[in-house]
């Protein structure tokens, strides 16, 4: 085999992305329901494929494994309680699907818009999250351009990984919506799964004589990567800033929190949460004894972020596993990016455009797909920048995505919580995520993501008990959620 | 199952789920502090991991459409 096998490998993957994406459009009505959300009509594997695929990205094999690489196994811990974060959607899963039939939300933002009957909670909800998502969607096109070149010693400019990144993004969220991007997103998922899984067997076993001797060789030379706060780096409050926002996840990124209304079923939501649960498992896993390999074989390198495709080019991965490992990772990368343009198109659409009803849905979705080229364009941008670890800036993208947890706690269990209440607690929690965040500081030790938690909680509570609920909206909203529940026998 | 059984099945998954991230916290920095051993911190996380898991799909479990 030579490596035109693998070229060969990099065009069916794009030939089958684009066939698959191009099939799902078979049959596809145009209306905004449809393009945003599937038709709400997605069955059980496909969204659990797609769910897996959307939340991981390019940050785990490269920044968890740098993360691994430098800190040890402080990276496990972070990123396993981010997946048991996933036991909110056991809770909150059903009540967003739910209240999203009745009455026919097409984004989070919407559904609080109307909860607290207040337009410009859904527009500051949906502005914050525009504002912090482009830097996460742009960490990902990073992370194609580091590893292209990074893999072929600098001579891939980082810039063409980056266009050819966002063009395959850009494709399949625009060919046939939600669809196309849960479609292509099925596909990605079992190439992430099965290449990183093969080449870690590969590494383990051809490398490193097996996972016994893996483990020795971790305990005796490098004995404190297996303890916390072992070489440093994962002291307990860089720990907490970096997990907080992070256990948030499912219900604060608005690309994975919209996908609680897309299952066709109950049942199929079931089969989502339980199928998203052991990828992720795998993947974090695998991610991690990943850039524990890259200690051993690679160790001494200054940019952690460079373990994996330092790894990958490195003598001890063949160049044909080098370049396969590339596609897996970039499947990675581009599932997060086209959920993560799709849901900011819908975010724009829905929630900032408010005059929308006075549009057909016809030219409700000319505007997302213009949006999408324009939020593609700025993500590269911003990716061009090449800013400082990637790790770092995708967490706290999360930390700034987090000003909306209270007000979504509010919104299903409080009757007593207010717009005026959301509105503070959303602008409050994000001047204070980009300050703390922009000027590095970290009062008490602390970092941004639990000031940002605790000043977003506070606020919250403190202004919804001072002024006036909707008591009408929040008697009719979860008068009909409790009933549901209880027929449905959920928590 | 009635309201009472619901509420107090809620409570319950609500209290334990708190307990078993606190523990993801507690013992790897506290017990498990200086233990260089991939028995140690490695191994409680993915068996933390295993038990969220399980207690996640154990409570979609009730479900009924």
């Amino acid at each position: 085999m030579n490596t035109f096998y693998v070229y060969l490998a990099v065009i069916i993957y794009v030939l089958l992305g684009f066939y698959i994406a191009y099939k799902s459009k078979q049959g596809m009505k145009q209306g905004v329901i449809e393009y945003f959300l599937d038709n709400r009509s997605t069955g059980g594997l496909v969204s659990a494929l797609s769910y897996s695929a959307t939340t991981y990205s390019a940050f785990m094999m490269i920044g968890l494994a740098g993360f691994t690489y430098s800190g040890g196994v402080g990276a496990l811990g972070f990123e396993l309680i981010y997946l048991a974060g996933l036991s909110l959607v056991a809770f909150f899963g059903p009540r967003f699907w739910l209240v999203g039939k009745k009455y026919g939300y097409v984004t989070p933002y919407e559904m609080l818009g109307d909860r607290f009957e207040n337009k410009w909670v859904s527009i500051f909800s949906a502005t914050s999250a525009c504002i912090f998502l482009i830097p996460y969607l742009s960490v990902q096109l990073m992370g194609i351009g580091y590893l292209m070149n990074g893999l072929s010693g600098g001579e891939i400019p980082f810039l063409v990984g980056v266009l050819i990144a966002s063009l395959l993004a850009i494709s399949w969220a625009i060919i046939a919506g939600m669809r196309s991007v849960t479609w292509t997103d099925s596909l990605q998922s079992l190439i992430m799964i099965v290449v990183s899984v093969v080449i870690l067997f590969y590494i383990v076993y051809n490398q490193l004589g097996g996972f016994l001797a893996f483990f020795k060789s971790l305990e005796t030379e490098h004995a404190t990567f297996l303890s916390v706060p072992g070489p440093g780096f994962f002291n307990f409050q860089a720990f907490l800033g970096l997990t907080l926002p992070w256990f948030f996840f499912s219900i604060s990124n608005p690309q994975v929190s919209q996908r609680l209304f897309i299952p066709n079923s109950l049942k199929a939501m079931k089969t989502m949460i339980k199928g998203f649960l052991i990828f992720g498992l795998v993947y974090t896993l695998v991610s991690v004894l990943w850039g524990f390999g890259a200690k051993i074989l690679i160790p001494g390198l200054e940019q952690a972020d460079l373990a994996t495709p330092a790894l990958l080019g490195s003598v001890h991965v063949p160049v044909i596993l080098g370049l396969i490992a590339m596609i897996g990772i970039t499947a990675a990368a581009i599932s997060t990016v086209d959920s993560i343009m799709l849901t900011l198109s819908s975010l724009i659409v829905r929630d900032l455009m408010q005059s929308r009803d006075e549009y057909s849905d016809k030219k409700q979705l000319k505007i997302g797909k213009i949006v999408i080229f324009i939020i593609a364009f700025i993500g590269i941008i911003f990716a061009s920048q090449q800013l400082d670890l990637i790790a770092t800036l995708s967490v706290a993208s999360s930390v700034g995505l987090m000003v909306v947890v209270p007000t979504i706690f509010g919104a299903f269990f409080w009757k007593r919580a207010t717009a005026a209440g959301s509105l503070t607690s959303v602008i409050l929690g994000s001047f204070t995520a980009l300050y703390l965040q922009f000027s590095g500081i970290k009062p008490l030790g602390f970092w941004p993501g639990v000031w940002t938690l605790i000043i977003s909680v506070i606020s919250f509570i403190v202004i919804s008990i001072f002024t006036e609920p909707p008591r009408k909206k929040a008697k009719e909203f979860m008068g009909y959620l409790n009933k549901e529940l209880e027929d449905k026998n959920i928590l | 199952m009635d309201k009472k059984q619901l509420k107090k099945k809620r409570i319950f998954w609500v209290l334990w789920l708190v307990a078993l991230i606190l523990s993801a916290y507690f013992v790897p920095f506290v017990l498990l502090r200086d233990v260089n051993q991939i028995e140690a911190s490695f191994l409680f996380w993915t068996i933390f991991a295993v038990l969220a898991i399980i207690s996640t799909i154990k409570i979609t479990s009730y479900w009924s459409e």
